[in-house]
């Protein structure tokens, strides 16, 4: 974690170990809720196939990758999971739309980021 | 990242303590308090390894990246938790002298010591499990 506009003490300070130069990964678990009412004649809200075609490809862009570049990206300077969060959803919503409830990302098993689209209204 | 401002996250840290306590009521007779607490009520108390997940809500920085430095809410949280970690809550922890130390009240107990400290963000909510199978939740 490291934020190219602040002087290195900052950055030292303000992420400790996670500023470590030569960066460091985690096992991230991330959970994608989908919402809405169920559909009359297949009596769900999403198949899990359609779901699995959205989702997956995004897992395979960024595992055992290197999540920075895509951060910056998406416009993130610094990789935190709260970021990532906040990028999933924006990943995510152009195909999952309204049906888009929340995001969660596990850091750890002591950590954890829930992304709702950006307003606390929804949290 | 000015188009950054603004979004906001919840963020839950898990954190774990182990305390004793006794359910016990000293208005009721024994009687009913054993009706009413069951083992609970044993003379001797009993110890739980308790499990606090606490949730905060913030803005995601657009400048850090962050709702709130991991290394600043560890802080606050030890010095929340420090005070119950291996005591008998009932005697040793003011709050408990007139209130019976149930999972809802520590659960109520460390969302106000929590609150009254947290700076830059807001709690939402404190899980309390007194073991895998139950738990409570205050709720912001």
């Amino acid at each position: 974690m490291w934020n190219d506009s602040f002087p290195d003490e900052r950055n030292r300070l303000l992420y400790g170990k996670c500023a470590n130069d030569d960066g460091h990964g985690h096992n991230y678990h991330v959970e994608v809720s989908v919402g809405g009412t169920p559909a009359e004649d297949t009596g769900m809200v999403m198949s899990r196939g359609e779901l699995d075609a959205i989702v997956e490809p995004l897992i395979d862009k960024l595992d055992h990758h290197s999540i920075n570049g895509h951060l910056k990206e998406a416009g993130y300077p610094v990789a935190t999971s709260e970021a990532l969060s906040a990028a999933f959803w924006e990943w995510l919503h152009p195909r999952l739309g309204e049906r888009l409830v929340k995001i969660r990302v596990v850091e750890t098993d002591r950590n954890s980021f829930e992304y709702f689209g950006g307003s606390a209204d929804r949290i | 990242m000015s188009d950054n401002a603004g979004k906001q996250a919840l963020l839950t840290r898990r954190c774990s303590f182990a305390a004793g306590h006794r359910y016990h009521n000293p208005q009721w007779t024994d009687e009913r308090n054993r009706e009413v607490f069951g083992k609970c009520n044993f003379p001797y108390g009993h110890g739980h390894n308790y499990i606090a997940e606490v949730s905060v809500v913030g803005e995601i920085d657009p400048e850090t990246g962050m709702v709130i430095n991991l290394v600043d809410l560890d802080r606050l949280l030890k010095e929340v938790i420090e005070p119950l970690d291996h005591r008998f809550l009932n005697e040793e922890v003011a709050w408990f002298r007139n209130r019976i130390p149930t999972t809802e009240n520590i659960a109520l107990y460390l969302a106000d010591e929590i609150e009254q400290r947290l700076e830059g963000c807001r709690l939402k909510r404190v899980r309390l499990y007194e073991d895998p199978t139950l738990w409570a939740e205050v709720e912001r």
